[in-house]
């Protein structure tokens, strides 16, 4: 990745004097990010007895864990167990496969026709992923056991339904609050921060991490930027970045991505340092071109580039999402990754998804009204447009578009409806109709998987149609439509790493550098599981890196065994109202 | 993003009555929510009433932040995400620019915040007290003021500021806004809530409306 290396320095670049004297401060392991990936790292370097500190660049901990709901996707997980839950490995692996490479999953091929060392890491997570969590919950860390719960009550589905899924509920775990109740994002940083914290591990807030220490080609510690002055810490073990993506950096993404991306609604601070960092000690790279998609209001991006909304679960029955022809793409209750894939279709001559509208009737604006992007009853909204009729709305979202063909976001080109888009738009209303009446979408196949009841939420009461998530769209009454973008979470690709998160060189691991979560290649690839898997990656690597730098210098093998501040987990066993 | 917003135009005969932006408390859940700051700033004889409606989404599957709120908390940490609080108090600053275009003749409305609202309110008020007649705030966070956007506490003129308990007992931590708030320079009010006209009496003579001397008994408490 000749491109990467000749990458200007920009956002590691420092900004401060070095320091006239610094005294060089030494520990076991330094982490970079403090987020899932990096705060389970220094729990892995401290439970196994080293000592670590951890360098945030941002104003708050936390990363873009502390914006989510905190969840760990996690196979063969301690609350399936409780619950009677079967995860088999073979048919969870070849899971994991088919979504991390769709294009190259083989069953009967060798590898499952992935790269070998793909699988490997797979394999790998499967493995460790539970004996990970087990360990954060020994050590007193954080109680990953608390199942992550759907609205009906259930055990929030993953988000494909393959023959190779035999535990489509089931693997997402979020921390126990020590009332044993369910935490979020929130809770889990905190947690990890004050595990942290206990053990005399310092979360410096604003320090920016601007270059490694290399010496007799092992990575020896890092050169930070407090924004007061500019100097070297030490590590005697390794470097463990968990500093997250690219996504907020438009240069990177513009290079790596493919198809039009407008940003990410994580932390502003995910401007792809390790990339750059690690271009310059010989990492090498994969999957460049991965990130965890999602869309956004077209507003949102535009005029507050840095806000976390996105649009992750979409509101109505009476609704479907149509590109600038009028013509539907997508399963629009699918989950965020699906439909923000969609933007990067490129059909004939044009990324013609490049920008979705979010049509839907008066009564879906009642009725679903206060669930973003879909405001208040009655409220003024200027993301929203709003005519009679398809001809009215199509009049109305063609000067809505006019207007902002200057304000676009970057990386989107302004987008016009095709002259036909009204009548077209009339055809896919009727044709979807048809198909809430008879319950069937037999172009989408809406509403046939649990995940989209469970992003959907209770079914309107009024909704007497057999598939509850459509009903007819009154086509001549007002219509409303939202404009949104294909997006990320963040992306989830850099460095190829190892089983213990060791940064891989041309010739093998670079001694001492390590990466996980979304600063490094994802272990699932192109694909998205089921919820937390950017968090369980993040934390199941990150730990085990934590842990390897820290054996690496030496600290004692053992961790320290406290005993778990949680009692019995929850059950996962599926309860409340039947599934689909 | 501009806020969404709803608008309750002045009641017929109130010509004349303040326009009042209400900013609500975390954890809005719906409609409803807003209808009772609505209702209480009318009691304290608002006229027109704006209440826009945070940006922080919630969602119906498991990762709820418990309703729709203004800025990110983060368990465990005295502060809260300044970028956040930043971004909605700018977006408030939107709202008032774009009713102050709307309107160019009528004055500048009051702003009452509730909970992180009250935060938001005073955040644009400082930053834009030229955009604000007063501002209202119930039920501020004092460890939440110092990370009030840096250029807040820049501006050379201050608006009004009152700080209240939105139920009695809370005073404590409104003469802790105040000190908070003195020490950067920003002179502000404190007034109890032990009257008996409540909540809306009290904003009634904030506001000047006099509302305050025509409420029923009933009508004063603040549920």
């Amino acid at each position: 990745m000749a491109d990467l290396a000749s990458l200007p320095h920009r956002p590691g670049t420092a900004v401060s004097p070095p320091a006239p004297s610094p005294p060089t401060e030494r520990f076991d392991v330094v982490v970079v990010g403090s987020g899932a990936a990096g705060l389970s790292a220094a729990a892995g370097a401290l439970g196994a007895g080293g000592s670590a500190v951890v360098l945030e660049k941002g104003p708050v901990h936390g990363g873009t864990t502390a914006c989510s709901g905190g969840v760990a996707h996690i196979y063969d997980n301690a609350v399936m167990r409780a619950g009677g839950i079967d995860d088999p490995r073979a048919d969870a692996l070849a899971y994991m496969a088919r979504v991390a490479a769709p294009g190259a999953y083989d069953p009967e091929a060798p590898h499952l026709g992935l790269l070998e060392e793909d699988l490997a890491l797979l394999a790998t997570y499967y493995d460790r992923g539970k004996e990970v969590m087990a360990a954060l919950a020994a050590l007193g860390a954080v109680d990953m056991r608390a199942p992550w719960l759907a609205w009906d009550g259930r055990p929030f589905p993953d988000y494909y339904e393959f023959a190779e899924n035999k535990a489509v509920r089931g693997r997402g775990v979020q921390a126990l609050t020590p009332g044993g109740g369910t935490g979020n994002g929130g809770e889990l940083v905190r947690q990890l921060v004050a595990y942290a914290a206990d053990r005399r591990c310092e979360v410096r807030l604003g320090h920016r991490v601007v270059d490694l220490v290399v010496e007799d080609g092992a990575v020896a510690g890092v050169v930070v930027d407090d924004g007061r002055s500019c100097r070297p810490v030490r590590a005697a073990g390794g470097v463990v970045f968990g500093s997250g993506g690219f996504a907020h950096d438009p240069e990177l993404r513009q290079r790596l991505l493919r198809g039009p991306v407008a940003g990410g609604s994580g932390v502003p601070s995910n401007t792809g340092d390790l990339v750059r960092i690690a271009a310059g000690v010989g990492a090498t790279f994969g999957g460049m071109h991965n990130g965890w998609w999602n869309q956004q209001v077209l507003e949102a991006v535009d005029d507050y580039a840095n806000s976390v909304l996105d649009v992750w679960a979409v509101p109505g029955d009476g609704m479907v999402m149509v590109n600038r022809l009028g013509v539907r793409a997508v399963d629009e209750k699918r989950e965020y990754e699906s439909r923000g894939r969609v933007h990067h279709v490129f059909s004939g001559d044009e990324y013609v998804n490049r920008v979705m509208f979010m049509v839907y009737d008066r009564r879906t604006a009642e009725r679903f009204g206060g669930r973003y992007p879909i405001p208040l009853p009655g409220a003024v909204a200027d993301h929203v447009v709003t005519g009679t009729g398809t001809a009215g709305l199509a009049e109305a979202l063609a000067g809505h578009l006019e207007r902002r063909r200057r304000s676009m976001p970057p990386g989107i080109a302004p987008v016009a409806l095709d002259p036909a888009f009204a009548d077209t738009l009339a055809a896919t209303l009727a044709r979807f109709n048809h198909f809430a009446e008879q319950g069937a979408d037999d172009d989408f196949g809406r509403g046939t998987k649990a995940v989209e009841l469970a992003f959907h939420g209770p079914p309107a009461p009024d909704n007497r149609c057999p598939n509850p998530l459509m009903h007819p769209i009154d086509a001549d009454g007002p219509l409303h439509a939202i404009a949104l973008v294909g997006t990320t979470f963040d992306t989830d690709s850099g460095p190829r790493t190892g089983p213990s998160g060791e940064v891989l060189g041309a010739g093998g691991p670079i001694p001492g550098l390590y990466g996980a979560g979304n600063c490094v290649r994802g272990v699932f690839g192109e694909g998205y599981p089921g919820g937390g898997s950017t968090i369980g990656p993040g934390m199941v690597f990150g730990f085990l890196a934590g842990a390897h730098a820290a054996a690496r210098a030496g600290a004692p093998a053992a961790p320290r065994i406290a005993r778990p501040r949680t009692a019995r987990p929850r059950t996962a066993r599926p309860r409340g109202r039947g599934g689909r | 993003m501009r806020l969404t917003y709803l608008d309750h135009a002045s009641p017929t005969g109130s010509a004349g009555a303040p326009t009042v932006v209400v900013v609500h408390r975390e954890g809005l859940t719906g409609a409803a929510g807003l209808d009772e700051l609505v209702a209480t700033v009318r009691q304290a004889g608002a006229g027109r009433v704006v209440a826009p409606v945070g940006n922080y989404a919630a969602y119906p599957s498991g990762m709820e932040i418990g309703g729709t709120c203004w800025y990110r908390i983060l368990p465990g940490y005295a502060g809260t995400d300044p970028i956040s609080l930043a971004t909605a108090v700018v977006q408030l600053v939107d709202l008032l620019d774009d009713l102050a275009t709307e309107q160019p003749g009528a004055g500048p409305p009051a702003l009452v915040g509730w909970g992180q609202g009250a935060l938001v309110a005073l955040g644009a008020g400082l930053l834009e007290p030229g955009r604000v007649a007063s501002v209202a705030c119930v039920d501020a966070v004092d460890t939440h003021l110092p990370l009030l956007p840096g250029p807040c506490f820049d501006r050379p003129v201050r608006p009004t500021v009152l700080l209240l308990s939105g139920a009695v007992g809370g005073e404590p931590e409104s003469d802790r806004c105040r000190a908070t708030l003195a020490g950067r320079g920003v002179p502000a009010e404190t007034r109890p809530l032990d009257g008996p006209s409540g909540l809306a009496g009290v904003l009634s003579g904030w506001l000047g409306t006099g509302a305050d001397e025509r409420l029923p008994t009933a009508e004063r408490g603040w549920g």
